[in-house]
C-alpha cells in the first residue's frame, strides 16, 4: 500500500476555540448511530434539565439519551441527520437558564472507580465514539483482557482541527484521564497517537507526559488514512486483526471520547457538547464548542457565512464527509467537522486508462478499477471482495480520470447484497 | 443560496491524465532529438543525405502523430456523431499510438507505408475496442505487426542502407554467439552502444536516453515502473546465464539490453496503461514474462531479429490472468509462491538450454567452410561451396586454376542490395587479383558483413586447396 498525502492537509489552522452554547432550540435524535431506536422519556411540554436523561434503549443496549439544554420539550419531530437519514427528534426550547441536573451520588476520584462502575458511568453517560463511527464505547470495554489502549488524536483528514484544539485546552485533563482508565481496566500499555508534522501537540503532550511512565506517544506519518483503526495499530504494534482489534485486546478510542469519559468521571456529566471544525470557502476556519442537538443552520448564523449564488454543506471531512441538502441538520455527537463551500470539485471524468493508481493507494487491499469493470459480474465481484472497501475516498481522489471510483465500489456492495442488479 | 448535493471526495489529488500524458511526451523529446541528430545532422554533415533527407525523422515523427489524432478525429466525428471531434480526440490522447509507432519503424521507412501501419494499428488496436481505455492490444505494436507481417522486408533490410547493421542484426550474423571484436568492436565500445552510437530505428538507439526517461517517468508517477525493471532484469539474467555457459564476458549482456527496442520497448511500449496488469504482482509477472519471450524470440526463433514488440504483445493477451492473480496476491502474499517459482524455473531452464545448445554446436564448428561439390579437371578445381552471409547462405562457385583463383562467381544469395555493391567496389576482382589473400583487401563499407564473410571464406578455401 502506497502512503498518500492529500493536498491541503497542512492547512493552517485557527486553535483558538469559540463557544457557541445558546441554541434556541436543539434537536435531540432518538437513534443511535447504528440504527437502534430509542424510547422517549419525556412528553411535549414538559420542563427538562441540562443533562437530564430524555431517552433510552433497550435492556441489552442501555445507552443514555441527555438532553444538553434547559428548557421545555416542544414536539417530536423527524429531522435530517448528517448521513441524510429522516429521524425523529425529540425538540426542546432553550430557556438559556442552563439548570443544570446531573447525577450526584457516584463522583468520585477518577481513580476510584471499579470497573462495573466506570462501564456504568460511561454507558449512562450516553458516550458513543466521537471518531465519526459513533460506536458505543462502553461496549469496548466490557472485556477482560484489554492489554492496550490506543487513544487516537491523528485526524487524517485535511480541514479538521477539532481534536487539536480539544488537546491544545485539555491536555492535562486527557492525560490524568487516560491513566485512571488504565488501572480501572488494568491496561499497562497505552499510544497516544498525533501525527508527526504538529510540534505544537508534541509540545504540549511533553509538558505533562512526564508523569505518565506508561502514557506514550506515537508519532504517525502525515498519511491518509493514518488515522484508521487497522492502519493505526498496524504502525504502532504491526498487528494485524480480523474484525475488531478487541482479539487482540486493544481498545481504540477517539481523543474526544477520551475527553467525554473525562467529565463523565469527573463530574457526571453526559456527553452533550464536543467540537466541531467549521471550515470551507466560505467561513473563517474557525473550532467551535457546541450542544448536541443544534442544527447546522444557527452555527452559521453565529459564525456567518459569505453570500455566493451556491451553498454546499458537507458533513463530515472532505474525503469521507457527505453533502447534506438541508441546513436544518442536527449535530450528532459522531460529527466533527461541517465544510461550508462554494467550488465547485467537479472534474471531466474520461476514460479509465486503467493506471493502477487506485488499487496502490488502497488501504483495504481493493482493485477498484477492476470492481468496476466487473460490477455486473456478480461472480467474478465476490473474488475481488468489495466489502471490505471502508469508504475512505482515496481512488476517487487519487483517479487522474477523476471517476468516482468509490461510488461505483459501494454500488458493488449493494449488488453483493443483492440490493441492486 | 442554493444548497447543492454531490458526493464525495470533495478534494482531488491535482495529477490528471493529461498531465501524465503531457510528461510522457516530454520523456520522449530528447529521444526524437537525438535521433534527430544521430539520423539527420550527423549524416547531412557527413555529406551522406541531402537537406530534406536531414529532416526524414522529425518528418517520420509528425506523420505519424498526426495521422492517429487524425483517424481519430474523423471516427469521432462520422461514427459517434461528437460535436467536439478533436476534444474527443485530444482526451482519447490519440497522438501515442502513432508516435510510438514511428519511433520503432526504420528511419527509411516510406512514409505511405507508415500512414498504413498507423491507421492499421488505431483502428484495429484501438477503436473497434471502443477506444481509449479500452484496447487489448497496445494499438502502436498492432502496427507494427501489420509492418511485421506484410513489410518485413521492410524491417529488416533497408535498415542498413543508411546507418549500418545494427548490433542485433550483428548478433545474429554471429549466430548469437561470438567475441567482443565480433559483436562490439564495430561499434568501437559498449559505451558506444549504451550512448546511443549505432543503427537502429529512431527510439531505440539511445539506451541512456531510455534509462533517463525512465527515471523521469518514474518518479513523476506516470509509468508502471515494475515492468520494466523486471522486464530488463529478466532479459538480463538470461543473457548473463547464456554468457556464462560459453564463456562470454558480463558486457554480452549489457549488449543485449542496449542493442534492438528493448529498452524503448521496455519503457514506452510495455508499460502503456491501458494494455498491461494493474496489480503489482501481475506487472511484475508480466515483465518476468516479456523478458522470457523476448530471450526465445531472439535466440530460438529463425529469421526474428527482434522479439520485444512480439514479446509485449503477447503478454497483452494475459493481462486478465496476471490481473487475476495479482488480486488474489493482494490478499493473501503466499498465493505468489507457486507462480515465482515456476517462472524462475522457466527462465533458469529456457537460459540454460539456450546456453548449453549454443555452446554444443559452436564446438562442431570449427571449419565454417560448406564445399558441396569438388570438380577436378587436370589443373583445374573447382569448388561449389556456401559461404556464410548477412541475410541468409551465399552460393559460390570458384574455380582454382593450379593453386591460383581464377574465377569467382555468385551463384545464389540473399544479401539484395549488398552483393551488387560489392561487385562494383570491386571486391571480388580484388579477390581474385591478390589470390584470396585477404591482408590487402578491404571490406566494401555499407556491405560490411557480407564482404567480410565473404573474405573469410575464400581465405579458408584457399587455405584448404593448398593443404589438399
Amino acid at each position: 500500500m502506497k502512503k498518500v498525502q492529500l493536498v491541503n492537509n497542512k492547512a493552517k489552522h485557527d486553535y483558538t476555540l469559540q463557544k457557541f452554547l445558546k441554541p434556541n432550540f436543539v434537536y435531540i435524535p432518538l437513534i443511535t448511530p447504528n440504527n437502534t431506536n430509542a424510547l422517549c422519556e419525556v412528553k411535549v411540554n414538559e420542563y427538562v434539565y441540562k443533562g437530564q436523561v430524555i431517552g433510552s434503549f433497550s435492556e441489552s443496549f442501555s445507552l443514555k439519551i441527555h438532553s444538553s439544554i434547559s428548557g421545555t420539550v416542544k414536539e417530536i419531530k423527524k429531522m435530517r441527520l448528517y448521513n441524510n437519514k429522516f429521524v425523529e427528534c425529540i425538540v426542546i426550547e432553550n430557556d438559556f437558564k442552563e439548570n443544570t441536573k446531573y447525577n450526584e451520588k457516584n463522583i468520585k476520584k477518577l481513580s476510584d472507580y471499579s470497573k462495573e462502575e466506570f462501564i456504568e458511568n460511561i454507558r449512562d453517560s450516553g458516550i458513543i465514539g466521537m471518531g465519526g463511527a459513533g460506536f458505543p464505547t462502553y461496549f469496548k470495554y466490557k472485556p477482560e483482557n484489554i492489554n492496550t489502549l490506543i487513544v487516537n488524536a491523528v485526524e487524517c483528514e485535511p480541514f479538521i482541527s477539532a481534536d487539536h484544539t480539544l488537546i491544545l485546552n485539555n491536555c492535562e485533563e486527557i492525560l490524568e484521564v487516560i491513566d485512571s482508565i488504565m488501572e480501572i481496566n488494568n491496561i499497562n500499555k497505552c499510544y497516544v497517537a498525533i501525527k508527526d508534522i504538529y510540534s505544537d501537540l508534541k509540545y504540549e503532550f511533553d509538558k505533562y507526559v512526564g508523569t505518565y511512565p506508561n502514557i506514550k506517544l506515537f508519532f504517525t506519518k502525515n498519511y491518509y488514512p493514518a488515522g484508521w483503526e487497522r492502519n493505526l495499530i498496524k504502525d504502532i504494534m504491526n498487528i494485524e486483526y480480523n474484525n475488531l482489534p478487541i482479539e487482540k485486546g486493544i481498545v481504540v478510542n477517539n481523543v474526544s471520547t477520551i475527553y467525554a469519559i473525562y467529565e463523565s468521571l469527573k463530574y457526571n456529566k453526559p456527553s452533550i457538547e464536543r467540537i466541531i471544525t467549521v471550515s470551507g470557502s466560505l467561513v473563517n476556519d474557525t473550532n467551535i464548542l457546541v450542544k448536541i442537538g443544534t442544527t447546522i443552520k444557527e452555527i452559521v448564523d453565529f459564525i456567518g457565512i459569505k453570500d455566493a449564488e451556491k451553498l454546499k454543506v458537507i458533513v463530515g471531512g472532505p474525503m469521507m464527509g457527505k453533502t447534506v441538502s438541508t441546513l436544518d441538520t442536527v449535530i450528532t455527537k459522531n460529527v466533527n467537522s461541517i465544510i461550508l463551500s462554494d467550488e465547485d470539485f467537479y472534474n471531466k471524468e474520461i476514460n479509465c486508462l486503467k493506471c493502477g493508481k487506485c488499487s496502490d493507494v488502497c488501504p483495504s487491499k481493493l482493485c477498484p478499477v477492476l470492481i468496476m469493470d466487473n460490477i455486473s459480474n456478480k461472480d467474478e465481484l465476490i473474488n475481488l471482495q468489495p466489502n471490505k472497501c471502508i469508504e475512505c475516498g482515496l481512488c476517487s481522489y487519487i483517479c487522474p480520470s477523476k471517476i468516482s471510483l468509490r461510488d461505483k465500489i459501494i454500488e458493488a456492495k449493494q449488488v453483493l447484497r443483492g440490493e441492486k442488479k | 443560496m442554493k444548497i447543492i448535493n454531490q458526493n464525495g471526495p470533495y478534494i482531488k489529488s491535482k495529477n490528471n491524465t493529461t498531465k501524465m500524458m503531457r510528461n510522457l511526451l516530454i520523456a520522449l523529446i530528447p529521444i526524437i532529438l537525438f535521433s534527430f541528430y544521430y539520423n539527420g545532422i550527423r549524416l547531412y554533415n557527413l555529406k551522406a543525405i541531402s537537406t530534406i533527407e536531414m529532416f526524414n525523422p522529425l518528418i517520420l515523427v509528425l506523420i505519424g502523430s498526426v495521422t492517429s489524432f487524425l483517424i481519430e478525429v474523423i471516427y469521432a466525428f462520422i461514427f459517434l456523431k461528437d460535436k467536439k471531434p478533436f476534444e474527443y480526440s485530444f482526451y482519447s490522447y490519440s497522438i501515442f499510438p502513432g508516435l510510438f509507432l514511428s519511433l520503432v519503424v526504420p528511419v527509411n521507412t516510406p512514409i505511405i507505408l507508415l500512414i498504413m501501419a498507423v491507421c492499421f494499428g488505431v483502428i484495429f488496436g484501438k477503436i473497434v475496442f471502443g477506444g481509449f481505455g479500452k484496447n487489448i492490444f497496445n494499438p502502436a505494436l498492432v502496427g507494427y505487426l501489420f509492418l511485421f507481417v506484410c513489410y518485413s522486408s521492410v524491417l529488416t533490410s533497408s535498415l542498413d542502407a543508411v546507418s549500418g547493421a545494427t548490433p542485433l542484426a550483428n548478433l545474429k550474423g554471429f549466430d548469437y554467439v561470438g567475441t567482443y571484436n565480433d559483436l562490439v568492436l564495430p561499434y568501437n565500445s559498449i559505451f558506444d552502444l549504451i550512448l546511443g552510437f549505432k543503427g537502429g530505428a529512431l527510439g531505440e538507439i539511445s539506451g541512456l536516453l531510455c534509462i533517463i526517461s525512465f527515471i523521469y517517468l518514474t518518479i513523476t508517477k506516470v509509468i508502471k515502473f515494475k515492468i520494466p525493471l523486471f522486464y530488463c532484469l529478466t532479459v538480463f539474467i538470461m543473457t548473463t546465464i547464456i554468457a556464462f555457459t560459453n564463456n562470454i564476458g558480463i558486457w554480452y549482456s549489457l549488449l543485449h539490453i542496449f542493442s534492438g527496442g528493448l529498452l524503448f520497448g521496455a519503457v514506452f511500449m510495455a508499460t502503456d496503461p491501458v494494455t498491461t496488469p494493474i496489480t503489482s504482482f501481475g506487472q511484475i509477472m508480466a515483465g518476468i514474462l516479456m523478458g522470457i519471450i523476448t530471450v526465445i524470440c531472439r535466440f530460438l526463433i529463425p529469421g526474428l531479429v527482434e522479439g520485444v514488440m512480439l514479446s509485449i504483445l503477447s503478454v497483452n493477451l494475459l493481462v486478465m490472468i496476471l490481473d487475476n492473480i495479482g488480486v488474489k496476491v493482494k490478499f493473501n502474499i503466499k498465493v505468489c509462491i507457486i507462480p515465482i517459482i515456476i517462472l524462475t524455473l522457466l527462465t533458469l531452464s529456457i537460459s540454460l538450454y539456450i546456453g548449453l545448445s549454443k555452446a554444443n554446436s559452436n564446438k562442431n564448428d570449427t571449419s565454417s567452410l560448406e564445399i558441396i561439390e569438388t570438380l577436378n579437371n587436370g589443373n583445374k578445381t573447382t569448388y561449389t561451396l556456401y559461404s556464410k552471409g548477412y541475410a541468409g547462405k551465399i552460393k559460390l562457385k570458384i574455380i582454382f586454376d593450379q593453386n591460383d583463383i581464377s574465377s569467382i562467381e555468385i551463384l545464389e544469395h540473399q544479401e539484395n542490395e549488398f552483393i551488387p555493391k560489392i561487385i562494383a567496389e570491386g571486391l571480388i576482382d580484388n579477390l581474385v587479383s591478390n589470390n584470396g589473400d585477404i591482408s590487402n583487401v578491404d571490406s566494401v563499407s555499407g556491405a560490411t558483413f557480407t564482404s567480410k564473410y565473404l573474405k573469410e571464406t575464400i581465405n579458408e578455401l584457399v587455405k584448404y586447396h593448398k593443404g589438399a
